[in-house]
């Protein structure tokens, strides 16, 4: 069984490289897969315009930024629930806002959660690798998940 | 001008109104007039009638009973006797203005009786020779000319006896008295004079000196038994006229007047009102629709401003963010060993991150002031602008090899620090997307269209999907990472400011791979505020 992967979509690098350490200095056994944009993330999806999507069995979650050049986190969202291959993929939404009217459209698009991103100097990242941890090791996704 | 129009046509229906009332008043007036006098008149006209018939009436009358008591005397064969005078002297009483009877026997002429009367006969002033005269035909003596009693006139009656005694019965009449006592049941109303001839016989009452009625007179003429007729006039009385003539109509005309009046006024002021009304209810809308807009607008101010001040804390707390939390990782794993070559980068990160920190405070101070800072128009030259101001953006964004051109560019009127600032930040966004390019080149271009001046930057770096080219001028829109190109997303949007304060339009044609062609415009003449 080849190792469980998370997919994060965040254009801002720094907080890429500091969530990647936080996950790096966990225990998780995940592979973490990156992509920068709107588009990227499609992309790493498969679900570009005239794309074929390889199969995704291994990807328990997608974290996903809502400000983004190019394509923003709501359309992702929107196109990975449009689909039928990636509709219960679950998507937890990665954002510096905490205005409600973004958490509710969040979950009216079909978000699985919402977090806040925020500065925990004691140990910096350490929520993502937490939330990453229930989604990889707690989570119970349906069987026929991933066999699409 | 159509409001004066208007305010002179709201005069109309109330003058109309005025006018017709006053129009049927006063023709009302003159009706009721006419008709009032004809009546009067009419009312005269019988009057005379009646007392024509009275008088014709008593005339026969008297007449009559004189016949009557001749044809007694001729049955008494003249002769004069006790019981008869007494029985004369009971119906003297009846004849109207008789003043006495006399009998003269033409036989025996000195034997003369008397009746009707207190005086002897011998007191009786009888012609004995004039009775003799009418002693052939009855006969009416009417009063002489210059007599002392004008009135007074005699009546001679012949008889004869089957056995030719022969007589003349005279009966002193007075006129006066008569139409004293016939018309003593005539109503008041009218004066009446009667003529005999010349002579004025009889007269009753004031006529009217109304001016309007003096000249009213209702003559008749009444025949007298034997000969000779009276001229009878009728005038109405002032107290005729007064009571059939009133004020009233006066009155009707005066309050007829009066009511148009104020019809008038009412109609005028109902039209101000309802016109002052009208004008109102329109301020009202049109005050409503105001408010509505302008609440429109201040809820748009509103949105905008709350999403700028997201945007703000969103883009500002990205690099802070950063500095934090690589601050926090350096702290935890240098604690205890010198710095290598990954600690300078995490450290570089920190500098890179509060470069950003700062760059988007001096961009947003800019684009606040591109909105704020009065306009200052004067004539540019935007060639000499275009090619400056290159020179300063080739410095700070580390443009040395790109081939860059500018062509004439038509002069325009706008604020110099503004516009350097387009160019500035145009010809930034295009050195950062051609870098890449092995020989990067920027064409500034102009042309005059109909009433603007449009200016091109054209680059043939990396370019844009047309679907983001409303992004492209968004404000805190990027369409690529920090990492591939650095920038606020802040800079398009004070290009599209200051254009639109200069009362022009932005905007931009591309392709990916292609290049970018950026346009902006400006009226011609006066920069607009």
């Amino acid at each position: 069984m080849s190792a469980a992967s998370i997919l994060i979509v965040d254009d801002d690098r720094n907080e890429v490289d500091i969530a990647l350490r936080a996950i790096g200095r966990s225990d998780l056994d995940v592979k973490v897969e990156i992509a920068r944009d709107g588009v990227e993330a499609l992309a790493a999806l498969g679900l570009e315009s005239n794309g074929n999507p390889s199969s995704r069995r291994h990807l328990r979650v997608v974290f996903l930024d809502i400000k983004m050049p190019r394509l923003n986190g709501w359309e992702v969202l929107r196109r990975i629930r449009e689909d039928s291959r990636t509709s219960d993929l679950p998507v937890v939404v990665l954002s510096s806002s905490d205005r409600d009217e973004d958490i509710q459209r969040s979950y009216k698009l079909g978000a699985n959660g919402f977090i806040v991103k925020h500065v925990d100097p004691r140990s910096p990242g350490q929520y993502l690798a937490d939330a990453a941890r229930y989604w990889v090791e707690l989570n119970q996704l349906p069987r026929y998940h991933g066999r699409r | 001008m159509a409001s004066k129009l208007a305010t002179r046509r709201g005069y109309l229906l109330p003058l109309a109104v005025g006018v017709i009332g006053i129009a049927l008043s006063v023709t009302f007036w003159r009706h009721l007039l006419t008709e009032r006098r004809q009546q009067l008149l009419q009312a005269t006209v019988e009057a005379a009638v009646q007392t024509e018939e009275v008088l014709e009436l008593g005339l026969v009358r008297q007449m009559e009973i004189l016949r009557g008591l001749r044809d007694l005397w001729s049955t008494f064969d003249l002769r004069p006797m006790p019981e008869w005078r007494a029985d004369v002297n009971a119906r003297v009483d009846r004849i109207a203005g008789l003043e006495s009877l006399a009998w003269v026997d033409l036989d025996e002429p000195r034997k003369r009786i008397a009746a009707g009367t207190e005086q002897s006969p011998e007191e009786l002033q009888i012609d004995v020779e004039e009775a003799r005269r009418h002693f052939e035909q009855p006969y009416l003596a009417p009063p002489a000319p210059g007599s002392a009693r004008p009135s007074e006139y005699r009546v001679f009656l012949p008889v004869r006896t089957p056995d030719d005694h022969a007589g003349v019965l005279v009966a002193h009449l007075d006129a006066r008295s008569f139409l004293e006592y016939s018309l003593r049941a005539r109503p008041a109303y009218y004066a009446v004079s009667v003529r005999w001839d010349d002579t004025e016989v009889f007269s009753r009452g004031e006529p009217s000196r109304d001016p309007s009625t003096s000249w009213w007179e209702v003559a008749d003429s009444v025949e007298l038994p034997l000969s000779g007729q009276w001229h009878v006039t009728h005038r109405p009385t002032p107290e005729l006229v007064a009571l059939r003539l009133n004020k009233t109509p006066h009155y009707l005309l005066g309050f007829g007047i009066a009511l148009s009046i104020a019809l008038t006024l009412a109609a005028h002021q109902f039209r101000t009102i309802s016109r002052q009304a009208r004008s109102l209810t329109a301020t009202n809308r049109a005050l409503e629709a105001r408010v509505a807009e302008r609440t429109r607008d201040l809820q748009t101010v509103i949105a905008d401003l709350e999403t700028f001040n997201y945007s703000v804390s969103h883009d500002l707390r990205s690099p802070l963010s950063a500095i934090l939390n690589f601050v926090a990782v350096l702290r935890e794993d240098y604690r205890e060993r010198p710095l290598d070559s990954g600690g300078v980068a995490m450290l570089d990160r920190v500098g890179q991150s509060a470069r950003r920190a700062a760059d988007l405070l001096e961009d947003l101070l800019q684009l606040s002031r591109a909105g704020r800072a009065p306009l200052s128009p004067e004539q540019i030259d935007m060639a000499a602008v275009a090619r400056e101001c290159f020179a300063q953006v080739r410095e700070s964004e580390g443009g040395a090899d790109v081939d860059f051109g500018v062509d004439t560019l038509p002069v325009v009127v706008g604020d110099r620090d503004l516009l350097r600032n387009v160019f500035a930040n145009l010809f930034s966004n295009a050195i950062k997307y051609s870098r890449h390019r092995d020989r990067p080149q920027i064409r500034v271009t102009g042309r005059v269209e109909d009433d603007e001046c449009v200016y091109e930057v054209a680059d043939n770096g990396t370019g844009f999907d047309m679907q983001f080219v409303d992004k492209v001028f968004g404000l805190f829109e990027r369409l690529h990472s920090q990492e591939q190109v650095p920038g606020t997303g802040i800079g398009l949007a004070i290009v599209v400011r200051i254009v639109k304060r200069h009362g022009g339009r932005t905007w931009a044609e591309s392709s990916p791979g292609a290049g970018a062609r950026f346009y902006f415009s400006i009226p011609h003449g006066e920069a607009a505020a």
